[in-house]
């Protein structure tokens, strides 16, 4: 066989397999972002069934951010938006990947990363084999074999669905753990990952660029914080000049670790996210001057879910 | 060769030696009549045969187990 | 990085293909050496050393051996007759000195990183049995990956130069690379010098054909690996990490599956292995013969994991049962006790030297030593039994050669398998030894009539797959046990019906192999031994 004719047949090849795997990454696309549709995470990715440009403020990053921020207590008290694109053990090319999902069809004022996330170490290949699998839907939805439908076959993809409760997850349970003073002052800080620099660096650009204030918060956790990694965070937020919140801190959130945690201090219960909730909406209100949408009868769903939200918490 | 047939013959009868050239290959000779077989050459013919040789090649067919011995012999 | 993980197929593999017929003839040995030592070095990181290091004293006593046999030869060819006698046995000593040392730095550096715990493990537990208060220190070394296959590749050259059967290597580079080939070094196949070192080092071009049949075996080895092994995982770790809730029906069902998933595994990753090495025109040695078409026990060790059984056979099963004492004993006892059971006594004691080896070569660990005196168990029965059997089929007038006793022994064969790997699989003997009486203590049917199998980690449609894919390749097995080649045939057929098969069986790897959410990647079973 001829050179030509291998190259000929290796494109031939190739361009047909592409094609393939376009036609089949279509149709197992989840054509909605419910469960039973096959979609992935769905309490983070609800964020693409709400209405167009409705949410005030995304706050992003791992457990810690719907263990600790309850939107619709903030909503409540101040009339602003929220929603948490959080997953158990986010990395930060998740988190960026929520961000330019989001902005497809949402204009926040505010954008918020939980910085539990920044200390969380991979590899390039872990970063390389998901961006493979955003681009190549068929690799991460693959699993939906399962559950197709003939709708699959035909029907756009519409998001419908919504987090009734924006993100957060109400946790009633107490282990409590002995209080100390975790965030004592340390000669060294810790290192951020090299990677998790260029993803933050990512999203204060992308954030820059739409006029979005891009903020740092460190939610309250006696397992997970600690003054080494305090310094690094406040160090680069200085360097970038990101305004930076560690609510470990500060003491007027008074959380008491008899009480307020889930599991030992790892995560707080829902009496812990109400303290913090109270403070980082009273934060928010004040410094990044937000809306106040109660009157306003486009966010009536809002009403309903605080309603029902009510209820829940009790 | 007609003495290795014999031996053959007694060791594992019931096979085609003269024709079958996958002895090994087809499990017709274990390797306990391997162990029988070489204990037996190397009384009647007067060699040794040293572990190296004992490859599929050498006992494939009575004709290579002929030529394993025949060569033996001359190094002797 | 794994032979199956996208940055191998996706990256590595296209890479070292693209350099290797970039650069000219004369040079693609170095392209394959220095990917392979990348690729040892992704693995196992600074433990290359341990490569380089072992590479030149495997080297260096190559070339002892050959050196001593000319100085031995040169010294001959002056003497007079009755000298000669005399050069040549103090040759053959020296030469016997050199090998044993050779050995010895080998197994010792083997040791050191991957029996040392077990070893001292086992001193301590002797010091408190006899009441001396003194403990060694446990010292834990990572051991490379793949290591235990390497140091065999190692030993087999040695003894092949000391043998006569290759000539010692002068050249470095070709030796490291017949060593450290990167698709072999994690889990074999072991290979000879003979069979592997001159062509890797020829350097032929990339061929159309045989790069296409190299693409072809790495994706049928996918689809064992990932479609198959990598669900199965996922019940198999339930059962056996849970086995104490789990009645003997699951915990039977869990042995089943797990023999199916080390078959599927180690066989799919061979499949990649060979292929890979196909992709460059190199022919490694099979290492599986459809093991579950075994008719006994030694049957099966004659077609699941070929290359070692081979290695056993050559440099440890011959070597003890024909060295002077046994072959004195086997002609003694066969004049005694006849053809069949003479030379048994002396090949028993050098097979149970094989499977303790066999064992202990697995890991360090009581379970695996008992793995192997299991199958040297059932392999001794077979033989001492074998004129009883003998008797029954005459007597019965059955023929064992039909096809309905041919099922039945590949039954009881594979029956005897499934068992064995239960103390293959089992964390220690202890477990073993529980698991197995509970699958007799407490069978039933019962879950797998009630539903509660569909609860044990894969629903469903997970074992339809498993049902449907199983039974393709139990097809494809059986042409390969009639010598029909697959790929020739198909090969054979038009363009567009070729493509086809491609397409097919590249996106059911896609679509039903077993990744992404809610699988656990799954490291290649053989790789830690």
């Amino acid at each position: 066989m001829t050179k030509t004719k291998i190259l000929v047949r290796i494109s031939l090849f190739s361009m047909i397999l592409l094609l393939l795997i376009m036609i089949l990454s279509f149709l197992f696309m989840p054509k909605n972002n419910l469960k039973d549709f096959g979609m992935d995470q769905v309490s983070a990715n609800g964020i693409l069934g709400e209405k167009k440009n409705t949410i005030d403020v995304l706050i992003l990053g791992d457990s810690e951010t719907y263990t600790s921020f309850s939107p619709l207590q903030m909503y409540e008290a101040h009339g602003f938006t929220s929603y948490i694109c959080g997953t158990s053990g986010q990395r930060l090319y998740d988190s960026y990947d929520f961000l330019e999902k989001t902005l497809e069809n949402q204009k926040p004022k505010v954008v918020i990363l939980e910085t539990n996330a920044i200390f969380r170490d991979y590899d390039l290949k872990t970063t390389v084999l998901a961006k493979w699998k955003n681009l190549i839907p068929l690799l991460k939805y693959h699993n939906r074999w399962k559950n197709l439908t003939i709708h699959d076959f035909s029907s756009k993809i519409t998001y419908t669905y919504t987090d009734p409760n924006k993100g957060f997850r109400i946790k009633k349970g107490i282990m409590p753990v002995k209080n100390h003073d975790y965030m004592k002052k340390m000669d060294k800080s810790k290192t951020i990952p090299k990677l998790n620099i260029h993803y933050l660096d990512k999203m204060k650009d992308l954030c820059d660029e739409l006029g979005i204030t891009f903020i740092l918060i460190s939610s309250k956790s006696i397992k997970n914080w600690n003054d080494a990694k305090h310094q690094s965070v406040s160090n680069y937020a200085n360097q970038k000049e990101i305004a930076y919140y560690d609510l470990n801190l500060i003491s007027e959130i008074e959380i008491d670790w008899q009480t307020d945690t889930v599991d030992k201090g790892d995560h707080l219960n829902l009496d812990g996210a109400k303290k913090v909730s109270k403070y980082v909406g009273d934060l928010l209100k004040e410094t990044y001057d937000l809306p106040d949408h109660r009157e306003d009868k486009n966010y009536s769903s809002w009403e309903r879910d605080l309603e029902k939200y009510k209820a829940l918490v009790g | 060769m007609k003495q290795l047939l014999t031996i053959l013959e007694s060791i594992k009868p019931g096979v085609d030696y003269e024709n079958c050239i996958t002895l090994i290959d087809e499990h017709h000779l274990d390797s306990l009549s391997i162990l029988s077989l070489v204990a037996e050459i190397e009384d009647e013919f007067d060699v040794v045969i040293p572990t190296v040789e004992i490859i599929p090649a050498n006992f494939n067919s009575a004709e290579s187990i002929m030529n394993l011995i025949t060569r033996l012999q001359e190094e002797e | 990085m794994q032979y199956c993980d996208m940055s191998y197929l996706l990256l590595f593999l296209p890479l070292v293909m693209l350099f290797y017929s970039l650069v000219t003839k004369e040079k693609r040995w170095i392209v394959l050496l220095v990917s392979s030592y990348l690729f040892f070095y992704l693995l196992s990181g600074k433990l290359l050393v341990y490569l380089v290091l072992s590479t030149f004293s495997i080297h260096h006593f190559g070339l002892w051996l050959h050196d001593v046999e000319q100085v031995g030869k040169k010294a001959m060819e002056e003497a007079a007759k009755e000298e000669k006698k005399r050069i040549r046995e103090s040759m053959n000593k020296r030469k016997r000195n050199v090998l044993i040392l050779g050995i010895f730095v080998q197994i010792g550096m083997l040791s050191l990183v991957k029996y040392l715990p077990f070893f001292c493990f086992n001193i301590n537990q002797l010091f408190e049995f006899i009441g001396v208060n003194f403990r060694i220190k446990q010292y834990h070394f990572l051991a490379p990956i793949g290591i235990s296959f390497y140091t065999l590749m190692a030993l087999s050259y040695l003894i092949d130069v000391y043998r006569g059967k290759c000539i010692a290597d002068k050249n470095l580079g070709r030796l490291a690379l017949y060593l450290a080939f990167f698709p072999q070094i994690m889990e074999g196949p072991i290979a000879r010098y003979h069979e592997t070192a001159l062509k890797l080092y020829e350097g032929e071009k990339l061929h159309y054909q045989t790069v296409c049949f190299g693409m072809q075996r790495i994706l049928f080895g996918l689809l064992k690996k990932m479609v198959i092994a990598d669900r199965l995982n996922i019940i198999v770790e339930n059962i056996f990490s849970n086995y104490a809730t789990y009645n003997g029906g699951i915990l039977f069902l869990g042995i089943i599956f797990y023999t199916i998933e080390l078959y599927m595994d180690f066989s799919g990753v061979m499949d990649v292995v060979i292929g890979s090495a196909e992709i460059f025109n190199i022919a490694l040695p099979e290492n599986f013969r459809q093991p579950f078409f075994s008719k006994s026990i030694s049957d099966f060790w004659s077609r699941w994991h070929i290359t070692l059984g081979t290695w056993f056979k050559e440099y440890i099963f011959y070597p003890i049962s024909l060295s002077k004492g046994s072959k004195k004993m086997t002609s003694a006892l066969r004049k005694k006790m006849g053809n069949h059971f003479g030379p048994l006594c002396a090949g028993s004691i050098a097979l149970l030297c094989v499977w303790l080896l066999n064992g202990l070569w697995h890991g360090a660990g009581y379970h695996y030593i008992f793995f192997g005196i299991y199958h040297f168990t059932f392999i001794l029965l077979g033989n001492v039994l074998e004129p009883l059997f003998l008797k029954f089929y005459q007597i019965t007038k059955l023929n064992r050669e039909s096809k309905s006793i041919h099922i039945v022994r590949i039954l009881k064969t594979t029956v005897i398998v499934f068992f064995g790997e239960l103390f293959f699989k089992a964390p220690t003997l202890r477990i073993g030894f529980i698991m197995f009486k509970r699958i007799f203590a407490t069978f039933t049917f019962k879950s797998f009539t009630d539903g509660f199998i569909l609860k044990l980690g894969l629903d469903g449609r997970d074992f339809i797959i498993l049902g449907v894919t199983l039974f393709l390749l139990f097809l494809i097995s059986i042409l390969h046990e009639k010598n029909i080649s697959l790929r020739e045939e198909i090969s054979k057929k038009p363009i567009y019906i070729r493509w086809l098969c491609y397409y097919v069986l590249l996106f059911y790897i896609i679509i039903f192999g077993a990744y992404g959410a809610g699988y656990i990647p799954v490291d290649p079973m053989y790789a830690n031994f």
